[in-house]
């Protein structure tokens, strides 16, 4: 497994967020971090991105601590998407994907016949063609969502993680959200990891779940073993049912 | 960036041949004494301290632009240029020469910079607060300033008055080579933080996905900041707004944010200079008034702009 | 309590300002200078030609710069309003120096401090966003205080520029760009004195309306207040209290930001209980900072505005830091 968390203590504002984390995400797989406000679920992703440097224990990527590696070289694998980023004024999508690439120039370097091709690919990937010389400012938000997933896509990382890529999106591109991230994964075999609010849409698209309560990791695993009446009760203090969705057969959670 | 380069280049031909004293063109084109006394000896000189430290300036203030993500955040508002321009200050009452007056500029500007970064952490920067830090630190370094000029003797309180508000009169080549060796080794790191500051344009937490030390990346664009607007004040004096002007004037010319910023930095100060001294018949101006009264309006338009837009 | 110290200080203030100098006088001298004039003591002479002008300057501007203050930065809801950052001095100052200089005015020239002040004062309100308050707008700390610090540089190159195109202009010029005391005795000082005191008046008569406008422009039309009429008399009484003060002062920066501070904190958050505080407060702290320069690096003297353009930035930055994030914007 490439990228792990090890007895992790994390301050955030001075306030201990995290205490005593173990974590281990599965290589190849969808995965999706749920929990109530304020359980240090976001944290614990910046944390895993290395944004956060955590007070006790340590973030390994590819058994090496993440701290220790040069910063460009876990750019080169593992790539990240911040909650509600900022675009500069008036760029163009093909100029933001286009940043992506950083970290695989070097200082003087020029730009390459790979990083067009990534960008195409990028392109293509999240259906943006037709955009490429669009400014941000002028997309939908659900068009600016898929931009800068495309740029983190240009990155090239077999692992991409994503701070509640959903947030301010309406249910439609919601969803289509989420089925870029399935295919993705499905097709180069890209570890994601993403922080999500809505329970059903966590339990519909991922491989694997992990319910975080109070900073610390109360039960992971397949949707269908995770997402139960009990914990959605020690999590959220939600009393609700969980029964199998009629079309994909995952958990399904209504509220009592 | 061909339409900037080609009001450059006019801008350099009107100031070398428009003055204080009128030269007409048949002298010009004949290059006699005459001409080659105004025109080569003061004028030149003159006109090309105005493009370097122009340069610098419109560098300087669109690196810090970029930096703080602000239109607003100019080295002149943060008051950078106001302890570049104490720290001089100092030199000249203690007598200093001219290399001595660019050190001064510089630790007076790195000081400045810094006081006004110490002042305004609080958990991390916000821009606006710095910027609040900024007006502030002037206005005291400014009175400072002004409480040093009233130290001085007569001869000397009326040269510090005209090199404080900005002068470019009297300059000879040795200042031109004193910013351009300045820019031949700023500009060049300039060019290298260029893929930086494309980088933190996009925050500081996507641009440490991508790789990038966002702390060390700051802190050496800041000090590359601080050094341009020393370098231009040590031979300009802290001349006010060509930093902030700059950076969104050239945007607005379509051209590229840093090297489209040094262009119009230097077109602003060669047209301002000439206006200085040139508008007014029998009067020279010095070019920081000049500048003040340009680039004032400017700043209030950009205001009232940013609040309509709903960003301020 | 407190005001018992506020006014003691200033009666200190008094004292010093009058027996302090290149020649000091004893308070029992000070005191016949005034019942018993002797033409012919020297003592006497610097008292009631140099220091009792200066008294009086000192105490109108003071009262002038700290009720400007209070009145500003109700009226805008910010802490870092004041007339000598949001340009209003400078406003005065450059309506002056073009009475002077471009229109040969003399004796008139004092006056046009007036409509200068009231121009600079409406400029910044309406570029800093003042006018839309209620609309959710508003004009908060960091854009009124940009559109001050813009409003006055432009004032500022201008009277630079206007009394550079006349040589002999310097000095008059300094008379006004440096807030000082010094040459009191050359001021119009008891015209003024009567339009401060009209500008104090004003300010009071305006404080239940600024209480009101204090819970946001809606709350208080529904409790009938007028709110455009509060603002036009808060705008005329800050210019007649900036106009007197800079008129017999010269711009001085500092005093109208630090003084409704410190109101506020010895007296209740109520306008009108800061305005009565600030009353003696802000002829104490001039004072304090007038004998403090003139004694501080004798025989030379600090003038009174570049001492408190320095004080003043510090506040300011003290201030700013105190503010939350979400108030700076």
């Amino acid at each position: 497994m490439r990228l792990q968390a090890k007895g992790i203590d994390v301050a955030y504002d001075g306030r201990r967020v995290i205490e005593g984390l173990d974590l281990t995400i599965p290589d190849g797989k969808v995965t999706a971090i749920i929990g109530p406000n304020g359980c240090g679920k976001s944290t614990l992703l910046k944390t895993l991105a290395r944004l956060i440097r955590p007070t006790k224990g340590q973030v390994f990527l590819d058994g090496q601590d993440i701290h220790a590696a040069h910063t460009r070289d876990v750019a080169r694998k593992l790539g990240l998407l911040p909650q509600s980023p900022l675009a500069p004024e008036g760029i163009t999508v093909a100029d933001l994907i286009a940043r992506g690439r950083a970290p695989w120039r070097s200082i003087l370097g020029r730009w390459s016949p790979a990083d067009t091709a990534a960008r195409d690919a990028a392109l293509s990937a999240t259906g943006l063609e037709a955009l490429a010389d669009r400014p941000i400012a002028a997309l939908s938000g659900g068009q600016r969502q898929r931009a800068w997933i495309a740029m983190t896509l240009a990155q090239d990382t077999p692992i991409l993680l994503l701070d509640e890529p959903t947030t301010y999106l309406d249910l439609p591109h919601q969803v289509d959200l989420l089925r870029l991230l399935g295919r993705l994964n499905r097709d180069s075999g890209r570890t994601v990891v993403s922080v999500l609010h809505d329970l059903g849409l966590a339990a519909r698209f991922s491989d694997h779940v992990i319910v975080m309560s109070a900073g610390k990791v109360l039960a992971e695993g397949p949707p269908s073993e995770v997402i139960t009446t009990q914990t959605l009760a020690t999590a959220f203090g939600l009393e609700a049912v969980v029964i199998p969705d009629p079309i994909a057969n995952t958990p399904l959670v209504v509220p009592v | 960036m061909i339409r900037l380069s080609g009001l450059l280049l006019a801008a350099i031909l009107l100031g070398l041949a428009f003055g204080e004293v009128h030269l007409p063109p048949s002298a010009i084109l004949r290059w006699d004494g005459a001409a080659e006394l105004l025109i080569g000896v003061i004028r030149a000189p003159r006109v090309a301290v105005a493009v370097l430290a122009g340069a610098a300036l419109g560098l300087a203030g669109a690196l810090l632009q970029s930096l703080l993500r602000n239109p607003l955040a100019s080295p002149d508002v943060l008051g950078f240029t106001s302890g570049a321009g104490l720290g001089a200050m100092l030199v000249v009452a203690l007598g200093g020469g001219a290399l001595s007056i660019t050190l001064g500029a510089a630790s007076g500007g790195v000081l400045a910079a810094l006081a006004v970064t110490a002042l305004s952490w609080k958990s991390g920067i916000v821009p606006l607060r710095m910027i609040l830090v900024g007006i502030g630190a002037s206005f005291t370094l400014q009175a400072i300033t002004q409480f040093m000029m009233t130290r001085l003797t007569g001869a000397e309180a009326v040269e510090a008055a005209r090199w404080l508000s900005g002068s470019l009169a009297a300059r000879h080549w040795g200042h031109a080579m004193q910013i351009g060796l300045c820019l031949a080794v700023l500009l060049p790191l300039a060019a290298l933080s260029l893929r930086a500051l494309r980088l933190l344009e996009l925050g500081d937490e996507v641009a440490t996905g991508l790789g990038l030390h966002v702390t060390r990346a700051r802190a050496g664009i800041a000090a590359l900041a601080v050094a341009l607007v020393a370098s231009a004040v040590a031979v300009a004096g802290p001349v006010p707004f060509v930093a902030l002007l700059a950076g969104p004037l050239a945007v607005r010319f379509g051209a590229p944010m840093l090297l489209g910023a040094a262009v119009v930095g230097a077109i602003v100060t060669v047209l301002a200079d000439l206006a200085a001294r040139g508008l007014i018949d029998g009067v020279q101006l010095p070019l920081g008034v000049m500048t003040g009264i340009l680039g004032a309006p400017y700043l209030l338009w950009m205001l009232s702009r940013e609040m309509e837009r709903g960003r301020l | 309590m407190r005001v018992v110290l506020v006014i003691a200080l200033l009666v200190a203030g008094v004292i010093l300002s009058l027996s302090l100098g290149a020649r000091a006088v004893p308070p029992a001298e000070i005191w016949a200078a005034i019942t018993a004039f002797d033409p012919s003591d020297p003592n006497h002479l610097v008292i009631r030609d140099l220091r009792l002008p200066r008294l009086c300057a000192a105490l109108i501007a003071g009262v002038g710069l700290a009720l400007a203050g209070v009145l500003m930065q109700a009226v805008t809801r910010n802490p870092l309003a004041e007339p000598g950052i949001l340009g209003v001095n400078a406003g005065a100052g450059f309506a002056v120096v073009l009475g002077v200089y471009a229109f040969g005015l003399s004796g008139a020239a004092p006056w046009l401090a007036f409509p200068g002040a009231a121009l600079a004062a409406a400029a910044v309100f309406l570029l800093g966003g003042g006018a839309r308050a209620g609309s959710g707008g508003g004009a908060t700390p960091a854009r009124l205080a940009l559109a001050g610090i813009a409003l006055n540089a432009l004032l500022i190159s201008l009277i630079s520029a206007l009394v550079l195109m006349r040589a002999e202009a310097l000095d008059v010029y300094r008379f006004w760009i440096v807030g000082s005391l010094a040459e009191a005795q050359m001021r119009p000082l008891l015209p003024m004195a009567a339009t401060v005191a009209a500008g104090v008046v004003l300010a009071f008569a305006s404080a239940p309306g600024l209480d009101a406008l204090a819970l946001g422009d809606e709350a208080a039309r529904s409790l009938g207040t007028r709110t455009g009429l509060v603002r036009a008399s808060v705008l005329l009484a800050v210019t007649l209290l900036c106009g007197g003060a800079v008129v017999v002062a010269g711009p001085i920066a500092f005093l109208g930001l630090a003084v409704p501070h410190l109101a506020r904190m010895i007296a209740s958050r109520s306008v009108v209980a800061t305005l009565a505080v600030a009353l003696p407060l802000g002829p104490a702290i001039l004072l304090a900072v007038d004998v403090f320069g003139r004694v501080v690096m004798p025989p030379a003297e600090l003038r009174v505005g570049t001492t408190a353009a320095a004080l003043g930035g510090v506040i300011f930055i003290l201030i700013a830091r105190r503010m939350r994030p979400g108030e700076v914007t």
